[in-house]
């Protein structure tokens, strides 16, 4: 267990880490975080197929404005671990990973918004002696200590829990079991509602049904229906720019008083 | 009317359009200030920063003062913003009834006068002599003016901060 | 800011600025009061460096100036630092320049363009990617990750590299033409409805709900519940359940109360023994 604890800690700080270091390339999405567990781990195929479940379960969660409820890597790691090495089924993993990683994104707060606050004084030491190379070096040393504790964590949760976690999942009753795979079948939901708000308005939920029924009654695979959606948005943006240019049109023959919009 | 004229030295910023515009329940702005009038980037940056259905004026000081004085403004209720108290006093001497309080919320943290000068009253208070008297006079004025940076901070009157200085 | 021809140097330093912005985010120090001020620094000191070769003290201030707040979208930040590029470079060359505007600039941008960045890398360019890897990671396929990665990385790098330079060389004018003629309302309505189809066509393919009551009939196979759900309306649980979820948030729930409140749903559906 020490070896394959080891292993996915290193996996999940190379998604993880690697996301954040390099251009937020997406590594950390559990698609991408289960494929390296699995390679590390010698089963590349679950790795991929329970990363791709994990990453339905985590859609919506994403880190904007610095704000996570629930952190994926962690969860996929933990769900690919659990898969491939304890004797415990895909589904059960995948309702465990929840927790996992809403202790994670909690664990990640405490050091990026409560610990890291501390060091701001140090900017402001380096900005002021012109430390140019210091506020390089300090950019990649924060890197490395934000990733590396969190990777530890993982670590010694996965060698202190690994083996009590199926312990403990033998023991479950069948109905919790089933109650548990149920959530995980239903969370896709909370995640997919977090990115519906974000574009949600009254005119452009029409579209979203569109979706839901291309798949439900047409069965149409998610290529065909990406085809689809950026012919109609390309159909569209083409007829919201021949308006657009009509009423500049109109507006330069008649200009409108900007108080009297103001007021209206 | 205007319910509340806040001090801010970054004018419109992050999510303050939308916060206090939902606070005081009106979706028009005004921004007092001459150099946003003529500035290119900051007109354009300003009016980046204003949400979907909010409306903004920006207007050079006299002219927003003209504004203020046309009969439509009696009525309708707006959010005035300007970037140092110098500005803001002005209007509320020029526009007497109009504005109802003042907050002072952030000043002078782009300042550059001597530092030597600058008083910092509060983290996000820091006067030149010049700004510390118009802050002066305008807390004698018969309306509340206090600092609140959000909507969820207390209103602490600004004559509390200015006490001792 | 009238547009400028680029010279060789001008490249050389975009292409840099360009390649350091991939940091932006590392280290985060100073944690919620700083954000990515650091990274932020980084990615603009070749701008620094070129336009304070000879004027130490310019070059102390300027690096003071940065160390505020910085956060916006990754990539669609290489704008705003072309901007900044842009303005140092006057701050350098005309000492009455006001440098106090370009933190305004700054923080005045990062709304707006974190709002749009947001919506349309995060809402919908992944969730496109996502979609499609999903799809072939049925199978265990490689092409899963792969397909993922770079259908989300391709467009990002481009758009990161086009906005540098439009960022340098047309600064607000390119906003301000944007917002004139609509181009930036389109563009998010389009990437609005891209999403929303998208999303819908998730939720039908990962929200899974299968009712396991049955009518006993005599003499026959029993009737399964689930056949009378499907034909009044295919999918109309896992439909409710995200539209309530969606509900739920705009009556201002926290997102993790909502999680709970479907996890014991989930539970008290099991120990009723309806799935």
């Amino acid at each position: 267990m020490v070896v394959q604890a080891f292993l996915a800690s290193l996996a999940y700080f190379i998604c993880y880490g690697g996301n954040w270091l390099f251009a937020q390339s997406m590594t950390e999405r559990p698609i991408v975080v289960g494929f390296v567990t699995g390679l590390l781990l010698g089963d590349m195929k679950t790795g991929i197929i329970v990363g791709a479940a994990v990453e339905a379960i985590f859609m919506g969660s994403v880190n904007i404005g610095g704000n996570i409820s629930a952190e994926p890597a962690a969860a996929a790691t933990f769900a690919v671990v659990m898969a491939t090495t304890q004797n415990i089924a895909a589904d059960a993993a995948l309702a465990l990973s929840v927790p996992v990683g809403v202790f994670s994104a909690f664990l990640f707060m405490i050091i990026n918004n409560v610990l890291y606050n501390f060091t701001a004084p140090i900017i402001d030491r380096l900005a002021e002696k012109s430390d140019d190379k210091g506020l390089i070096a300090l950019n990649y040393i924060m890197w490395f200590f934000r990733f590396f504790i969190v990777a530890l964590c993982m670590f010694v949760g996965l060698l202190a829990g690994g083996t009590a976690i199926e312990a403990a999942i033998n023991s479950i009753p069948a109905v919790v079991l089933t109650g548990l795979n149920t959530a995980g079948k239903f969370l896709p939901a909370v995640g997919l509602s977090i990115l519906m708000k974000m574009l949600w308005n009254k005119e452009l939920a029409i579209y979203f049904f569109l979706g839901f029924i291309m798949v439900v009654y047409l069965g149409l695979p998610q290529v065909a229906i990406a085809a689809l959606a950026i012919i109609i948005v390309i159909a569209v943006a083409m007829r919201d720019m021949e308006l657009n240019k009509l009423s500049r049109t109109r507006e330069t023959t008649a200009p409108i008083d900007v108080e009297e919009d103001f007021f209206a | 009317m205007i319910p509340s004229l806040r001090i801010d030295d970054r004018l419109i910023h992050g999510q303050i359009a939308l916060v206090w515009s939902k606070a005081f329940g009106t979706n028009r702005i005004v921004v007092a200030n001459d150099k946003a009038v003529t500035d290119e980037v900051t007109n354009v940056s300003l009016k980046m920063a204003v949400p979907t259905g909010i409306k903004l004026l920006i207007k050079s000081v006299d002219d927003a003062i003209t504004l203020f004085h046309d009969p439509r403004a009696v009525d309708a209720s707006m959010f005035v913003l300007t970037n140092c108290v110098c500005d803001a006093l002005r209007i509320v001497k020029e526009c007497p009834g109009m504005v109802q309080s003042v907050n002072v919320a952030n000043v002078g943290r782009f300042d550059t006068s001597p530092t030597a000068e600058k008083k910092v009253l509060s983290s996000t208070i820091i006067v030149n002599p010049r700004e510390l008297a118009a802050l002066k006079e305008l807390a004698d004025i018969d309306i509340p003016v206090y600092q609140q940076v959000i909507p969820s901070d207390v209103k602490k009157p600004v004559k509390d901060i200015l006490k001792g200085h | 800011m009238k547009q400028t021809t680029m010279t060789k140097e001008d490249k050389k330093m975009l292409d840099s600025i360009f390649w350091r912005s991939m940091f932006l985010s590392s280290g985060r120090c100073g944690g919620q009061v700083r954000m990515h001020a650091v990274g932020f620094i980084n990615s603009i000191l070749p701008a620094l460096r070129r336009y304070y070769k000879d004027n130490p003290e310019g070059y102390r201030q300027a690096l003071m100036r940065h160390t505020t707040y910085f956060n916006m979208t990754q990539h669609v930040s290489t704008f705003c630092m072309g901007l900044v590029a842009s303005m140092e470079k006057e701050a350098a060359e005309d000492e009455s320049f006001d440098a106090s505007s370009i933190a305004a600039v700054k923080t005045s941008l990062m709304g707006p363009m974190s709002g749009i960045g947001d919506s349309i890398f995060w809402g919908v360019l992944r969730l496109l990617a996502a979609s499609i890897a999903i799809t072939f990671a049925a199978s265990g396929s490689i092409l899963a990750p792969i397909s993922f990665l770079l259908i989300f990385n391709v467009p990002a790098f481009i758009c990161r590299y086009y906005l540098t330079y439009k960022g340098f060389s047309l600064g607000t004018t390119f906003l301000s033409d944007m917002q004139k003629t609509g181009t930036i309302q389109i563009l998010t309505k389009a990437a609005s409805i891209l999403g929303l189809v998208m999303i819908g066509a998730m939720v039908a393919s990962t929200v899974t709900f299968k009712c396991a009551l049955t009518i006993p009939v005599e003499n026959a196979d029993p009737i399964s519940i689930q056949t009378y759900l499907d034909s009044i309306f295919k999918g109309l649980v896992p439909l409710g359940l995200t539209l309530g979820c969606l509900y739920a948030q705009m009556k201002k729930i926290n997102i993790n109360v909502i999680m709970l409140m479907v996890l014991a749903l989930a539970m008290v559906l099991a120990l009723l023994g309806i799935v």
